[in-house]
């Protein structure tokens, strides 16, 4: 033992205790102080929004959120020609045939508060500046996900990745795949306007709506140029304006390489979809304890924080954080604002916020809450900022008519050809190196008076064995019934329909076949499945079970019996091919 | 970071934050001010001091290691202060708690300290003020001799020569009860 441990117990186990009165003489001199203090304070002017952004590290790093944000702010425009002079089909045709344009952008409210977001769009690429932010710049490559900051004060450049982006392969095709899309949709309304004055010229307004998105859209009457789109998607608002289209840009403008004389920061890589409920929580408790001393914001759409940047003014250099910490902070901020921004790809319905004046720790308060896909509770979260599940009829308040959970989705008859539907796969590991596939395909839509459904199995190998027809998209199915099936081909089959229980909500068809792994490539340690759904669908996953007897075991995190494969949520275009992926599975130990 | 946003509260004029930091370096420092005066009521005096003074600097307070060595570094400051004017009125001594309020023993009012405390006070009280310094901002404060010397504006040799000389000191006036 050194010399020095005994005395370093001694210390360890001394134990000094104050009582209430000890501590209020210690520190009373103290919040004295503090109270003289708070009372010089002055109350510091707000400074231009955006240049904010720009000379605060932690700041930058939350608002490259807010430009990322708004770089993924698509048009949604929906084609269908009604009564006018003008169609809407042929007021879109400028933003569809435009190989290049220039607009503004302004997210939430006109009101003059709001930055306006200048963009310049050449194929793939954005050139955005924002208003108050100088010469500063960033170029957004949407085909490679990736974004350039270059701050012309500081001579810097740095690029962002973005994972997660939904699929923009071009900026304008972006649109038409939209159009394309949302033309085939059934949801789909437009409704004319008519003639309206807007700044001192005639403009023709168009209202198109669909379930996920409602657009406004404002054409000059005598070109047909549009002149104005406002949309709302979700609980986001923004405005475009102030539109040119076909503008002889220098290409240079959309350059993805550090300029020459800058230095430039490295990459940093964003998740867009990864942001959990967790994530959204650390960022209430950010903004309430670093940004709004102890209360929680006004707001948490994604306009109330680009207005709220303005009250950071220094607080992350106040803050004395290292680069590393001031990372830490911009990175969890980004998580928080791309909860909500793509709060529909994980939550239905739309979000309540209450926590304007609520202070942090008030266990008793709800100050947010929302529906988590395919759940049928809420989730509430208190400003203590613990979270508990609650039933619709358990709210703090009431939910609006519209916004009250769907029913499960039931069958539909459209009048296009194919059937379209969502489809889980179960894989159970058997012993002798077999799995059990069961498939629970859950019918959405199908042609009229069509009696037989064609399916491909992803391996022609292996045969279907039976097909039943149940209640519930999920096991366990019930009130089943057997449905016959004929092989038309190698792997395909056709199954007898059943046409008047699927208008039920009777519609999850469970089909089973039997595949050998030896049959699966095996690649780094992984058996190799293709991942096919049997018809076109909306949403695919793959589940692993094993068989105790099967020789195998799960890898990773299991759900009781269930370990997930692969899970691809919502997909706009129905698909049957997503790629291929290993089985979570190795040799029992 | 959870010290350097209690920091960013206390400069917005948070109480709380103040609070929070109270009660979380409160016995580090009295340990600290009992080694090093062997008084009760000078610990109070001096933590109290040291959170003043703290709050008093907080405009151009930075806060670039840690919060910890920071306050034990301003306590070790205040007792020295301390110490040197109580040195000057002759107060010092063996029964320095003598004359303290009748209030001081409440277990609501008073600072407790166990049995441990008595003992490592009782020692370093046999010590000079520099070693007593050096011993407890290096085993209690975790202070490395360069920090320590910078801070106390000595050699790193110096600070090393009076560690050395104050635990040898330490193990022969403890001996065998430290073992225990």
């Amino acid at each position: 033992m050194k010399p020095a441990d005994e005395i370093k117990r001694l210390i360890h186990e001394s134990q000094i205790l104050t009582g209430p009165g000890a501590d209020g003489r210690m520190l009373r001199g103290a919040l004295d102080e503090l109270e003289k203090r708070r009372r010089r304070a002055t109350a510091h002017p707000e400074p231009t929004l955006w240049r904010i952004i720009m000379t605060s590290r932690t700041t930058k790093i939350a608002a490259a959120a807010g430009i990322t944000i708004a770089a993924l702010i698509a048009f949604h425009f929906i084609g269908n020609p009604v009564g006018s002079t003008l169609t809407f089909a042929q007021v879109i045709q400028p933003i569809l045939k435009a190989s290049t344009a220039e607009f503004d952008i302004i997210i939430g409210p006109e009101d003059g508060n709001a930055p306006v977001i200048h963009d310049m769009v050449m194929g793939s690429r954005i050139r955005r500046t924002v208003a108050g932010m100088g010469n500063d710049v960033a170029i957004i490559d949407l085909e490679v996900s990736r974004i350039l900051t270059i701050s012309d004060e500081k001579k810097e450049a740095q690029y962002t990745s973005l994972e997660g982006l939904p699929s923009m392969p071009n900026y304008m095709d972006g649109l038409r795949n939209v159009l394309l899309m949302l033309e085939r949709s059934p949801h789909f309304t437009v409704e004319d306007l008519g003639l309206q004055q807007m700044d001192g010229r005639e403009v023709v307004g168009f209202l198109a709506r669909h379930p996920r998105v409602e657009i406004t859209l404002w054409a000059d009457a005598e070109t047909g140029l549009p002149v104005r789109i406002e949309q709302g998607e979700g609980q986001m608002r923004t405005i475009c304006k102030n539109m040119r289209f076909d503008v002889p840009f220098d290409e240079s403008l959309f350059s993805m390489e550090v300029p020459e004389g800058y230095t430039s920061g490295g990459e940093t890589t964003l998740d867009l979809l990864g942001a959990t409920e967790e994530d959204f929580i650390e960022g209430l408790r950010i903004r309430a304890e670093i940004f709004g001393d102890g209360y929680f914001p006004d707001g948490v759409a994604i306009e109330d924080f680009m207005r709220s940047i303005g009250t950071m003014q220094g607080k992350g250099e106040e803050l004395g954080l290292s680069k590393e910490e001031e990372a830490e902070l911009g990175i969890k901020m980004n998580k928080h604002l791309l909860f909500i921004r793509f709060f529909s790809q994980k939550a239905e319905g739309e979000w309540t916020y209450r926590g304007q004046g609520v202070k942090l720790g008030e266990a008793e308060t709800p100050i947010f809450w929302y529906r988590p896909k395919d759940s049928e509770t809420y989730r509430v979260i208190y400003g203590d900022l613990h979270v508990e599940d609650a039933a619709v009829e358990n709210l703090p308040e009431p939910l609006d008519a519209d916004d009250v959970a769907a029913p499960k989705p039931t069958y539909q008859q459209w009048d296009r050809p194919e059937f379209v539907g969502k489809q889980i796969d179960y894989w159970m590991i058997l012993p002798e190196g077999k799995a059990r596939v069961k498939a629970y395909l859950t019918l959405l839509k199908g042609p009229h008076d069509t009696a037989l459904l064609p399916v491909r199995l992803p391996y022609a190998e292996a045969p279907l064995e039976g097909v039943l027809l149940g209640r519930v998209a999920d096991a366990p199915v019930t009130d089943t019934v057997d449905l016959p099936f004929h092989k038309t081909g190698d792997g395909t089959y056709d199954i007898e329909l059943p046409i008047d229980k699927l208008t039920a909500s009777r519609n999850t068809i469970i089909l089973q076949w039997h595949v050998s792994l030896d049959d699966l490539n095996f690649e780094q340690g992984y058996y190799m499945t293709k991942l096919q759904s049997l018809v076109p669908v909306v949403s695919y996953g793959l589940k692993t079970g094993t068989d105790p007897n099967s020789g195998f075991e799960p890898m990773g995190k299991t759900q009781g019996l269930w370990t997930s494969a692969f899970s691809q949520g919502r997909v706009d275009s129905p698909k049957t091919e997503f790629g291929t992926c290993g089985l979570p599975i190795q040799k029992r130990r | 970071m959870e010290d350097k946003l209690l920091v960013y509260r206390c400069k917005r004029g948070s109480p709380e934050a103040l609070a929070r930091i109270y009660r979380k370096y409160k016995a580090d420092l009295l340990l600290l001010a009992m080694a090093l005066l062997n008084d009760r009521s000078a610990c109070e005096d001096v933590v109290h001091d040291v959170f003043v003074s703290f709050v008093r600097g907080l405009d151009d307070f930075r806060l670039t290691g840690s919060l910890k060595g920071f306050l034990l570094t301003c306590t070790a400051n205040h007792a020295r202060n301390w110490n040197k004017s109580e040195r000057r009125r002759g107060r010092m001594g063996a029964d320095a708690d003598e004359g303290k309020p009748a209030w001081a023993d409440s277990p609501v009012e008073a600072v407790a300290c166990n049995e441990q405390v008595r003992r490592l006070s009782g020692a370093m009280a046999e010590l000079p003020f520099e070693q007593r310094e050096v011993v407890m901002m290096h085993l209690q404060g975790s202070m490395t001799f360069t920090a320590i010397a910078t801070a106390r504006q000595i050699s790193p040799n110096t600070a090393k020569s009076r560690y050395r000389y104050g635990i040898d000191r330490l193990r022969l006036l403890l001996n065998g009860e430290v073992a225990r």
